[in-house]
């Protein structure tokens, strides 16, 4: 009777996501196939232009290989950083993570200067395969974290017995690949959907893509049925992605940073100086150097000094601080809630709507909650901060989710079982069993969705209320007509400012860590 | 029983949201006002503040980016129109708030600080009022072009000398798009489409905004751009090697830009929009624009600074405002094939 009691206690957020982000988005779908109240396809006509298709092939290409490559890469940081002794190594997976903490307009600026001060030709500067290489850079720390976490969770028994038998290439390919395929998998779509939804890069050095063709019919023509159709066009294409992996990796952990077997093996690497040296020539090479010329820019200019820079930002640096972590704790406990119903009730639906959710790009999630909120009766959420922790919530839900998710799957269900035959209640077990194995789930989550929180513009821009000043929307309300060394001290600013956080949670982390191990012990 | 820190912590962060809450759920003041603006907010921010010094009415903005083309403001009041948040909407072109107008977003205004500006800044029913103007014009890259090389005309961007060496803004979008829909009035739809084939064949540089084609001039990517003339006062300032040239001086003149401001159509709070309206309206308004981003006030007898033109020294094009805002919705089909050529 309990364990129905909580069931529907868990469902309340699900009810309430569905509600609340759901319906705009229902809402917005049902408008883009009627026109003058009647049922129409003219606006998906449009997709079959010449023009069109070329725009998705182009977009197509650009997240396959960026996936491809960012896993590629990111697997072989992932190997090095998690399964070597490589010196040095946590220093190198920290400035491997920048490009990811920086908006791509400005990397994508960044590497367009340092490849003119270079002298490459224009033809290459702004074509396809540069946006791919931008994008590339950009994503590799993503690939190697999520399959880092894969790799962590191979406990070293499995490698060891497997040794026993025969090589460590053949342990490789038959034991540790399978066990970490559904990370490569899901890295890749996680990275393909992120490319493809991808405006700014490819607008910058005019590369026609299927964005922004989205983009054009909402901004020039203001045909927001026609825009809204294309989107469409977009999810399918990322859901046609997803559903092989709803039924090829049903159970399989999507993303799990931070949560490690308890003994996971290491090699002992032959040349450890050529590794490092690898390491530290691709870091120098594709983090560094476009964050030096922004550096460069910051500092070449005399009247620029950092101070009036960060007394421009300080009011958006407070308030995106508090909405970002008010959010990043909302959608941790609604990516609680998610993942119980998912791993603990076996809801494969919410998992499905989740996703669903995640693939629609980012701008039409913002004017599906701008069409829908905007009303007088809804203008309690709409006119205040209510309506960005909604934005932030349908944006990253899905990466909450699976962080816990992977997590929850890891905790067998006998503890549980066996505190409630010896009597305890469900709230206790919960507080004393469940709690404590999912801390380190539930902080990365926070985490990581703190950091996306903050870096979010494209959603946000479509629905932040007058007054109040988000760090990334003020960034590029001020990079107009700024000077490009005010611009690029600004998001070395920004930057500087999420390196704090992360610091301060990798602080607080440990704290709390050590707390939950002394009373362990206790 | 003493808290761990865990549960301190999530304790903390629910405080947090709560008074998070407290904050938001206020409702909106009588005493405040709502504008949005596609004026760079470098510029347009310091005016507003002014505004809340002298009148104490809290003013709360939204300001545009580069990212959504300078659309992203006119979209919201599209989408927010059966239920308007904003109260006053300040362009910084006529085209925008002509859509607006179209659209039936705006409401009539005829502020009395409008008199003294020329009516053909003023449209004929007051849903939009002109101030200080920019005005389009040919940023040249003094180090790449000698002063017998600079074009006269717009026209001749498609001499084959200047093959490749030209910028322009995406012409769907912002002044640019203006701009262009002004020459088919101009010179009529043939012309201005043959006109933009020729620029095409000339290998014309699109760049993604003004601020691009600036900065593709000022460093020498390209010869030439064209732009506006905040956007070359800024590379003057930075030290670049730039010159701002006025086009077709010996023709039919330059495209001059005017910002607009509108009152928004049953918008929450019309008598402070109002006021803002006639503040915007005022030659203090125009002096600072002057100053900050070298804008030409449309008022007589308004110090400004000697690096800013008047607009008595340029031929200025004879152009119907409202007219090109629906002439650049007609265009708009024939510049996207353009674009994908």
């Amino acid at each position: 009777m309990k364990t129905i009691n909580s069931k529907y206690v868990i469902l309340l957020p699900a009810l309430l996501f569905a509600a609340v982000i759901l319906l705009p988005l229902l809402s917005l779908l049902v408008t883009s196939v009627f026109a003058d109240g009647k049922l129409t396809i003219e606006n998906f006509s449009s997709i079959f232009q010449t023009t069109t298709l070329k725009s998705i092939g182009n977009s197509l290409i650009i997240a396959a290989w960026v996936g491809f490559v960012s896993v590629a890469f990111g697997y072989g940081f992932a190997f090095l950083f998690t399964k070597t002794n490589l010196p040095f190594k946590n220093t190198l997976r920290f400035l491997l993570l920048l490009p990811l903490l920086l908006p791509p307009y400005m990397i994508t600026v960044a590497w367009t200067d340092v490849w003119l001060f270079a002298g490459f030709p224009k033809t290459f500067i702004y074509s396809l395969p540069s946006v791919v290489f931008i994008l590339t850079t950009i994503y590799i720390p993503l690939a190697t974290f999520i399959i880092s976490g894969s790799l962590q969770n191979i406990t070293a028994s499995i490698e060891e017995a497997g040794e026993m038998m025969t090589s460590y290439k053949t342990v490789f390919l038959r034991i540790i690949l399978p066990l970490i395929r559904p990370a490569l998998f899901s890295s890749f779509i996680l990275i393909f959907i992120l490319s493809v939804s991808e405006f700014a890069v490819p607008s910058y050095l005019s590369v026609n893509v299927f964005t922004t063709e989205i983009f054009t019919q909402f901004a020039a023509f203001y045909n927001f049925s026609a825009a809204i159709a294309h989107a469409l066009v977009l999810t399918g294409i990322c859901l046609l992605l997803i559903i092989p992996e709803k039924f090829y990796l049903s159970q399989a952990p999507f993303i799990s940073f931070g949560k490690k077997s308890s003994s996971y093996k290491i090699l002992l690497l032959e040349n450890k100086s050529k590794w490092t040296l690898i390491c530290l020539a691709y870091i120098l090479l594709f983090v560094l150097l476009p964050l030096s010329m922004l550096v460069w820019q910051s500092v070449s200019d005399n009247s620029i000094s950092f101070w009036s820079i960060i007394e421009q930002l300080l009011p958006s640096l407070t308030d995106s601080l508090l909405l970002a972590s008010s959010g990043a704790l909302l959608i941790t406990l609604l990516g609680f809630a998610f993942s119980t119903l998912i791993i603990k009730y076996n809801i494969k639906t919410a998992d499905f709507l989740l996703l669903l959710v995640f693939a629609v790009p980012a701008l039409v999630t913002g004017i599906a909650l701008a069409k829908f909120y905007n009303t007088p009766s809804l203008n309690l959420i709409y006119g205040s901060s209510l309506i960005i922790l909604i934005a932030f919530t349908a944006r990253f839900l899905f990466i909450s989710e699976k962080i816990i998710a992977s997590s929850m799957m890891q905790i067998p269900a006998s503890f549980q079982e066996a505190a409630l035959l010896m009597g305890a209640s469900p709230l206790y077990v919960f507080r004393k069993i469940t709690l404590p194995l999912l801390f380190e789930a539930l902080f990365t989550s926070f985490f990581i969705i703190l950091i996306f929180c903050i870096g979010e513009l494209t959603t946000v821009i479509m629905v932040y209320p007058p007054g109040i000043s988000l760090l990334p929307v003020r960034i590029f309300t001020l990079m107009a007509n700024a000077p490009q060394s005010a611009v690029s001290a600004m998001c070395l600013v920004a930057l500087l400012f999420t390196l704090s956080l992360i610091a301060l949670m990798m602080g607080g982390h440990k704290i709390l860590i050590n707390q939950q191990w002394k009373r362990n012990q206790s | 029983m003493k808290k761990s820190r865990f549960q301190l912590f999530f304790q903390f962060q629910f405080i947090l949201i709560f008074i998070f809450l407290g904050l938001i759920s206020c409702n909106r003041n009588t005493y405040e006002i709502v504008v949005y603006t596609s004026v760079d907010q470098v510029f347009s921010e310091p005016v507003l503040k002014v505004f809340e010094q002298k009148t104490g009415i809290k003013v709360k903005a939204i300001f545009d980016t580069e990212e959504t083309k300078s659309t992203g403001v006119l979209n919201r009041l599209i989408t927010e129109k059966d239920n308007p948040q904003c109260d006053v909407f300040w362009s910084g072109d006529p085209m925008r708030a002509d859509v607006l107008k179209q659209k039936g977003i705006t409401e009539s205004y005829n502020s009395s600080a409008s008199i003294g500006i020329n009516p053909v800044f003023i449209d004929k029913d007051y849903h939009w009022i002109g101030f200080s103007s920019r005005a389009r014009i040919l940023l040249i890259n003094t180090d790449l072009v000698s002063a017998e090389d600079i074009p006269q005309s717009i026209l001749d961007l498609t001499y084959s000398k200047y093959k490749g060496k030209v910028a322009i803004a995406n012409p769907l979008f912002g002044t640019t798009s203006f701009h262009i829909a002004a020459l088919f009035a101009e010179l009529g739809n043939e012309k201005a489409k043959q006109f933009l084939s020729d620029l095409k064949r000339n290998k014309v540089v699109i760049a993604s905004s003004n601020g691009d084609v600036k900065k593709k001039v000022s460093t020498g990517e390209v010869s030439m751009g064209l732009t506006d003339t905040d956007d070359g006062n800024e590379a003057i300032k930075e030290g670049a090697h730039v010159k701002m040239v006025f086009l077709d001086q010996n023709g039919f003149g330059n495209l001059i830009v005017p910002n607009t401001v509108s009152l928004i159509k049953n918008s929450p709070n019309q008598e402070n929009g109002k006021k803002l309206i006639d503040y915007l309206l005022s030659v203090e308004v125009e002096k600072m624009l002057a100053e900050s981003c070298a804008q030409m006030p449309l008022h007589k007898n308004v110090p400004i600074p000697e690096s800013v033109p008047s607009l008595d020294n340029i031929v200025a094009m004879k152009v119907d405002y409202s007219a090109v805002a629906q002439q650049s919705d007609s265009i708009k089909e024939f510049i996207k094939q353009w674009l994908e050529q």
